[in-house]
């Protein structure tokens, strides 16, 4: 048995940006794909959980599709209409920033998945961000084993702002063995911090160029189960960023200063914090007689 | 006034501060407080759970925090089954890990206590498999003899000495002991824990004593006495949130260096690992000095650089700006918004977004998520 939410993002701007890249057909392209991806899913087994989502600016109600809600029967059907009716009532409003908030929905996702990956707590991942020793020998222990997963479907670079609170997300996403795979439509070939997620979750992260790749990437990367990944060849092998940008210069530093009160990562000693304006005590320095106590008394 | 309605002795109260044993332990037909006890746990859990977290104020994200385990031949009692010690090792075991979990930068250092005298486990370290490695190398047979408060409290003091002045120090004690075997005046040692700003908080595991209250006291520890293993969970993990800080405290720019996560092809040896191969084929190389490292985040031991992600820095951040905690309300209707479960009879709902959690998923929002599904 096993569980999978499916994130997508529901901009108008986004997609329409998309369609604009790769012509006119794209929508139907990515929706389809979409449909095919939560139908093969639930064929695989009777007992298989869809949850899907859509995150934006302007989405009420995230939770679009749950196959455990007796009214929701025809995935393809529900599913279709819920995202059109959300982007054509997003195209409708004047709001043209670009990129939609992904954590309310992903925090909506684990919530609501819990309950599923409670009954296999049998190993907790380690939260070390590396591989996690015990991993392989409990997996045998419990054999009903029900797994969960998330799938993100982005087409646009995440935010700065959203980091700190989106990392909280991912980690204990590990920590209750949810694995978040990520399928990045923009232009960015890295991904940033989503391609951290999937690294610090275990799960993969693929890059699609043109949207017609994007149901062979479902399809094949993100239909198995996390457990049965390791019998394959793993495709994101490649190095994962993990460095930290400055907060004075905002450009990425491979090593740098932490204040110790506020947590900003400055590239330079400097003897003043820049953002929480704390003054840092040098120990080394030889003590002068300070003037300033001397005048006073 | 009329003596039938005085609910205890007038004694009885200063000991209570603000509980009434008498209503809280409760005592059923045959004579069990267990199952008060189970109550008292429950209705602490959700106090901690409702009270707001301050926001805005100096927190000692840097800690490194020294942990004594009382390994006298008190621990080996039998009055927690199925003894105190295997009681005490798995709570420490969770401890570890949910600590580690909230304070990616922090370092602990254990330290035994027996026949009189302390000795150190570990060194201060940010390796969470050492600890728990060498957690594990202890055994019930190894207890015996007295506990000395004075020894731990000394040997902690002289671990915590060379620690630069930014981190917050912090010396916990669990205690199966009631009585200590000291070599001189406790209180002179407490003295010196204050004036060297080391915050000393105990967890008791039998009855509740005066000299560790003063200690707590004395330098703004917590000290507390725990109930059932149950409690003593909940007892722990009041200790993984940092504490708040001085303002007058020090505070420094740490070196940090910040490697890839990437595949290393050339055959190497990893300096986590030294009696086997790494773990991976992946890893980091520390940034300064080229060693290999499994895991992220840990202290090069070739060249004392520490090593992070950014994504662990930023988690600390969650402890400057918490999430607000949701107000409980009763209701009787409806389902909860993120998990779709039927309300029993209790809700509680973001003042922000006015949507309402059940119980389950509002622990879940607050201990781990920190960010509420309905707020955009």
């Amino acid at each position: 048995m096993s569980t999978l939410s499916l994130l997508v993002e529901a901009s108008s701007c986004s997609w329409g940006k998309l369609a604009c890249q790769h012509g006119d057909r794209t929508i139907g392209i990515i929706l389809r794909a979409i449909v095919s991806f939560c139908n093969a899913h639930l064929g695989q087994s009777a007992s298989n959980q869809l949850l899907v989502f859509a995150f934006g600016r302007n989405v009420e109600k995230k939770l679009i599709y749950s196959s455990a809600r007796s009214e929701d029967r025809n995935v393809s059907s529900v599913v279709v209409d819920h995202l059109r009716d959300l982007l054509q009532s997003d195209s409708g409003n004047s709001d043209a920033t670009m990129g939609a908030p992904i954590g309310p929905a992903l925090a909506h996702a684990f919530c609501h998945m819990k309950k599923d990956s409670q009954l296999a707590t049998a190993d907790i991942c380690d939260d070390s961000l590396g591989p996690a020793a015990s991993n392989t020998e409990k997996s045998d222990s419990s054999t009903e084993k029900v797994s969960t997963r998330a799938v993100v479907i982005s087409m646009t670079p995440i935010i700065g702002s959203e980091h700190g609170s989106l990392m909280n997300l991912f980690f204990s996403a590990a920590k209750q063995s949810i694995c978040v795979d990520v399928v990045s439509m923009s232009d960015d070939l890295t991904g940033g911090i989503l391609q951290q997620a999937a690294d610090i979750t275990g799960g993969s992260f693929v890059h699609a160029e043109k949207p017609q790749a994007l149901l062979k990437i479902l399809m094949t990367n993100m239909l198995t189960d996390a457990s049965y990944r390791n019998t394959f060849s793993k495709l994101s092998y490649c190095s994962v960023d993990y460095r930290a940008s400055c907060a004075c210069h905002h450009t990425l530093v491979s090593s740098g200063w932490v204040c110790s009160i506020c947590l900003s990562v400055l590239c330079q000693y400097t003897p003043i914090c820049k953002v929480c304006k704390a003054a840092f005590t040098i120990t080394n320095l030889p003590k002068k007689p300070s003037r300033k106590r001397t005048l006073r008394s | 006034m009329d003596d039938d309605e005085q609910k205890g002795y007038t004694w009885e109260a200063g000991y209570a501060e603000g509980l009434n044993i008498n209503e809280v332990l409760v005592e059923d037909e045959g004579g069990s407080i267990e199952k008060s006890i189970a109550k008292y746990v429950a209705d602490s859990k959700r106090k901690a759970r409702l009270t707001k977290r301050p926001e805005k104020i100096r927190l000692g994200i840097m800690r490194h925090v020294m942990i004594v385990i009382d390994c006298s031949r008190f621990m080996t009692s039998k009055a927690m089954p199925p003894s105190r010690f295997v009681v005490v090792m798995k709570a420490l075991q969770q401890f570890l890990e949910r600590f580690f979990e909230q304070n990616p930068i922090a370092q602990i250092g254990l330290i035994t206590c027996k026949d009189r005298k302390a000795d150190r486990l570990t060194m201060m370290t940010g390796n969470i498999r050492i600890l728990k490695e060498s957690l594990s190398s202890l055994t019930e047979a190894f207890c015996g003899g007295d506990f000395s408060l004075q020894n731990a409290l000394q040997l902690a003091c002289v671990n915590l000495k060379g620690m630069p002045g930014h981190v917050s120090r912090e010396v916990v004690i669990v205690m199966a002991a009631l009585s200590s075997i000291d070599p001189g005046n406790i209180f002179s040692t407490i003295e010196t824990m204050k004036r060297m700003n080391i915050r000393c908080s105990a967890i008791g595991l039998s009855a509740e004593m005066f000299i560790c209250k003063e200690m707590a006291k004395a330098t703004k520890g917590e000290y507390s006495v725990a109930l059932d293993p149950d409690h003593l969970h909940l007892l722990f993990s009041k200790h993984t949130l940092p504490p708040s800080s001085a303002k007058s405290s020090e505070c420094n720019a740490i070196h940090v260096g910040f490697p890839h996560h990437e595949l290393i092809k050339t055959r190497s040896f990893c300096v986590c690992h030294p009696d086997s191969k790494p773990i991976s084929l992946r890893g980091f190389i520390c940034t300064q000095c080229g060693a290999r490292h499994c895991s992220i985040p840990a202290e090069c031991p070739v060249c004392k650089l520490t090593l992070v992600a950014a994504p662990q820095l930023a988690r600390a951040f969650r402890h400057l700006q918490p999430l607000a905690a949701f107000k409980q309300i009763e209701v009787t209707r409806g389902s909860c918004y993120a998990c779709e479960t039927r309300f029993s009879d209790e809700g509680f709902r973001c003042e922000k977004c006015r949507l309402v959690f059940c119980l389950d998923c509002d622990t879940l929002l607050h201990e781990s998520l920190h960010v509420c599904p309905g707020c955009n």
